[in-house]
């Protein structure tokens, strides 16, 4: 059994799943997400060890752990959201990656997702603002 | 709780879960012998994984939205009096 297979990240995977699903459908509601963000708070605090003991080696050197330490050096490298904007901060964070268990890095990862989906937004925002003025322009 | 009372729990206890990577952070920038910062992570980590387990059985035995956001506020002070850097510790 390898870690892929866990329950943590099948957790993970199927909220991805869910969320995919809404936003295919194009009904991406606030009371979806809130259940999405619930379900994951669930998942992430529902044991106090998130990696079983005989699997904590697995995992140690798995390729996720060093795709998600990869992942996690870039996000601090771009533009970050207040707290994690401050550079000691960054240089801080940047030397503790390697201590993180596997739940301080999913949740870190969050905050990553969440500056992901904030840009996001923003840049949908700024397209649907050029597009009216153009639409006005006209 | 509705909904929406949930999300402002959930959002109290992000910005506590952002308490503890900025402690652990600007500690570990402050380069402190490794087993120093290994403890802070843990100990640190210890009390949000307290802090969430007591919420999620708040939320779920229905306690009001005051009481839930007690909680989170108590871990707030726990994870200020262990921030090495700036240790806080509130009056009794």
């Amino acid at each position: 059994m390898t870690y892929e297979g866990s329950q943590a990240r099948r957790g993970r995977d199927d909220r991805n799943d869910k969320l995919n699903a809404s936003q295919e459908a194009g009904k991406v509601e606030e009371f979806d997400r809130s259940d999405i963000r619930w379900d994951h708070f669930q998942d992430t605090f529902r044991e106090y060890d998130d990696i079983p003991p005989e699997m904590f080696a697995i995992w140690f050197e798995s390729d996720l752990r060093r795709q998600l330490l990869k992942d996690l050096e870039e996000w601090l490298d771009g533009d970050l959201e207040p707290p994690f904007d401050d550079e000691n901060l960054i240089k801080g964070l940047k030397l503790s990656l390697g201590f993180f268990s596997h739940a301080q890095l999913q949740e870190l990862q969050r905050f990553t997702d969440k500056v992901g989906e904030g840009l996001a937004a923003l840049e949908d925002q700024e397209h649907f603002e050029k597009s009216s003025k153009s639409e006005i322009d006209e | 709780m509705n909904k929406n009372e949930r999300d402002q729990v959930l959002d109290s206890f992000d910005h506590l879960i952002k308490k503890y990577f900025k402690m652990v952070g600007l500690f570990s920038n402050a380069q402190p012998p490794e087993g120093r910062l290994k403890g802070l992570i843990n100990v640190g980590w210890t009390a949000v994984q307290a802090c969430g387990k007591q919420v999620k059985e708040a939320i779920e035995s229905g306690k009001p939205l005051t009481e839930v956001t007690l909680i989170i506020f108590r871990f707030e002070q726990q994870l200020d009096a262990l921030d090495p850097l700036h240790p806080f510790v509130p009056n009794a």
